[in-house]
């Protein structure tokens, strides 16, 4: 059983949201988390804080579409990064990355990912999206 | 191309032969949401999981996809789809447990009328309260109603009005269109006098609506109106509304004012499988009375369902989304969804017993029409994994658990106050302003906060506030959530 941090009502496992008091059960506590992405192509370091979700990308000026992380000034286009490339995000306390149909892809540790099949994500990952390879880091 | 066989790809993407290339992209992130990575590396889903990627990357490329309609179309298997259903559980994968767990499974359902279907006539019957109450305008609002039904009806239509009061006359006898333009003039017979005793209004609505012969062939709808309460006869109200339901009847059971009582006409419109529906006041009763005809029109045919369940799996509960929230009575595994246009969602809550690692078929299910002319159904297969799962629900059920947990929430909050437990509801009517307003519906949580403050004290809620609170909370779910 699970008990809801609200009301204290045990609920079974899996509920999404609680019988008694309608609390959602399913996040757990975290719904935020900051990564450190580290270039290991181009040798840059960003923090990027995944509040419910951030997307990789680049910018669109013409459909006025921006990403949560632009690597159009990080040479984004000639390393094939699609516009809405990635997609990071949190979900019981988990962080997960999934493609969102890029042209050349992503990969975590060599492996390539489905589009739009979200995989879990660990602390010293490597990602790679197109020709950037970058190695990520979940910040307590 | 020389192949001797290939898959239904729309079949497999659940999507319309007509779909874009945008709702093909849908269409398959929805479902790829649904698989599991471990689930799909060991387990014979793998190969329905390599099929969907399949059929996504035929279908998305407009060349490959045309090559493959010319292949489907010269051997006579271009589906034509008026009816189909696609589903979504929250898990395709669970942890082996040594107790029961949840499991959720999001059914959406889409009739199209196609032009190729001939539109199905409506066999409707009106069953208007004439008590005393509704004296004035209300009853000369639903004789304006009544006569603007009559103008919008068809040829094929059969059209029945019946009032009732201490008991119950038939003003027009269940007729054709052309004969019903004589019926202009008995409308205004009616005279609003005596008490309410519904179930002889549902009873004399029945049997007009049972004249049309072949039932199967209509729409068949009663659209029952009251502005008061019935005495007694509660029990006999809703054995009717399931005599309906048996006969492919469906219900519109509309409260007018705010003097009567939702408990009942939900308890009316559940044993039904029927709408329950609030009308504030007499001015909004013809357009309203005009929206529910032209939606029956639209229709494509009255609808009913069935979920088996299997491996100990049970049945919990079963919700409708659309087009508002409410409790399915399941009768046996089936159930009755009335007449269906457009795209509605059901949402069906499980319990999982505890099962060893393996991959079972855990439910059956159907959906067809009452003549049975449209068919959609399929199983839906469970794995049990090794150590704790991945909790990666998609949105959708999310969304659609939350609506549902909103119902319940308000659904105990009502409990409380029937049995007296005015402070408890007033705690529950706090936690259902929380959830409104991180949902952005400020002024329903605010008017929720406002009566759970004056709860405790007015051992009631406002009459009128009690109404909006009833029907707002089921209204959430009208916009289908944006794909994120």
């Amino acid at each position: 059983m699970i008990r809801c941090p609200v009301c204290g009502v045990e609920n079974l496992p899996n509920t999404l949201f609680c019988e008694e008091c309608g609390e959602p059960l399913l996040w757990g506590n975290r719904d935020k988390f900051t990564v450190r992405l580290v270039s290991l192509t181009e040798g840059w370091e960003v923090k990027l804080l995944v509040e419910n979700e951030a997307i990789i990308g680049r910018v669109d000026p013409i459909s006025g579409f921006k990403p949560h992380l632009d690597l159009s000034d990080k040479g984004g286009l000639e390393k094939g990064i699609s516009r809405k490339h990635l997609r990071l995000f949190c979900q019981g306390n988990k962080l997960y990355a999934e493609d969102l149909g890029s042209s050349n892809g992503s990969f975590i540790n060599n492996r390539r990912l489905l589009p739009f099949v979200p995989e879990p994500i660990t602390s010293g990952d490597e990602l790679r999206l197109g020709g950037e390879i970058l190695k990520i880091f979940l910040e307590e | 191309m020389e192949e001797n066989f290939r898959p239904d790809y729309y079949q497999i993407l659940e999507v319309s032969p007509f779909a874009s290339t945008e709702e093909i992209e849908k269409a398959y992130r929805r479902l790829v949401k649904g698989y599991h990575p471990d689930v799909y590396r060991a387990f014979k889903t793998a190969f329905l999981f390599r099929q969907l990627q399949e059929a996504y990357e035929v279908l998305r490329d407009p060349e490959r996809r045309k090559i493959y309609d010319d292949w489907l179309r010269a051997r006579g298997l271009y589906p034509e789809r008026a009816f189909w259903a696609d589903v979504l559980p929250s898990h395709r994968a669970l942890p082996s447990l040594n107790e029961p767990q949840a499991w959720y499974i999001l059914f959406t359902l889409h009739a199209e009328r196609d032009h190729a279907i001939p539109p199905r006539p409506l066999n409707l019957c009106l069953v208007i309260d004439t008590s005393t109450s509704m004296k004035g305008p209300k009853l000369e609002s639903a004789i304006k109603a009544s006569e603007l039904i009559l103008r919008s009806l068809k040829e094929e239509d059969l059209f029945a009005i019946v009032s009732f009061n201490d008991r119950a006359a038939v003003i027009l006898p269940s007729s054709r269109w052309q004969d019903c333009k004589k019926a202009l003039g008995l409308l205004r017979r009616m005279k609003a006098e005596g008490g309410t005793e519904m179930s002889h209004g549902i009873f004399a609505g029945l049997s007009e609506l049972s004249k049309a012969g072949n039932l199967k062939d209509y729409i068949n709808h009663m659209i029952l109106l009251t502005d008061g309460n019935t005495y007694g006869d509660e029990e006999e109200c809703i054995r009717l509304a399931k005599e309906a339901k048996a006969r492919g009847i469906s219900m519109t059971v509309a409260g007018l004012g705010a003097t009567w009582n939702e408990e009942l006409l939900e308890a009316i419109a559940q044993a039904n499988g029927g709408m329950n529906i609030y009308i504030p006041g007499p001015r909004e009763l013809p357009k309203t009375f005009q929206e529910i005809v032209e939606t029956l029109t639209r229709s494509v045919s009255s609808f009913h369902g069935k979920i088996e369940t299997m491996e100990g799996v049970k049945l919990k509960g079963l919700f409708r989304l659309d087009p508002q929230v409410g409790r399915i009575a399941v009768d046996g595994g089936t159930f009755f969804l009335g007449p269906l246009n457009g795209s509605i969602r059901l949402l069906a809550e499980l319990v999982v017993p505890p099962l060893t690692v393996g991959e079972y078929f855990a439910i059956k299910w159907e959906f067809g029409d009452i003549k049975g002319e449209f068919l959609a159904r399929g199983e839906i297969s469970l794995a049990i994994l090794e150590g704790p799962g991945e909790q990666l629900v998609p949105h959708e059920v999310v969304t659609a658990a939350e609506r549902v947990a909103i119902f319940k929430l308000r659904e105990k909050a009502w409990e409380d106050i029937n049995q007296g437990k005015t402070a408890k509801a007033s705690g529950r009517l706090l936690l259902l302003a929380r959830h409104l307003e991180k949902m952005g519906e400020k002024e329903l949580a605010l008017l929720a906060r406002k009566e759970a403050i004056m709860l405790p004290e007015m051992g009631n809620l406002s009459p009128e506030g009690r109404k909006r609170l009833y029907y707002g909370t089921r209204l959430l779910a009208l916009k289908p959530p944006e794909e994120g």
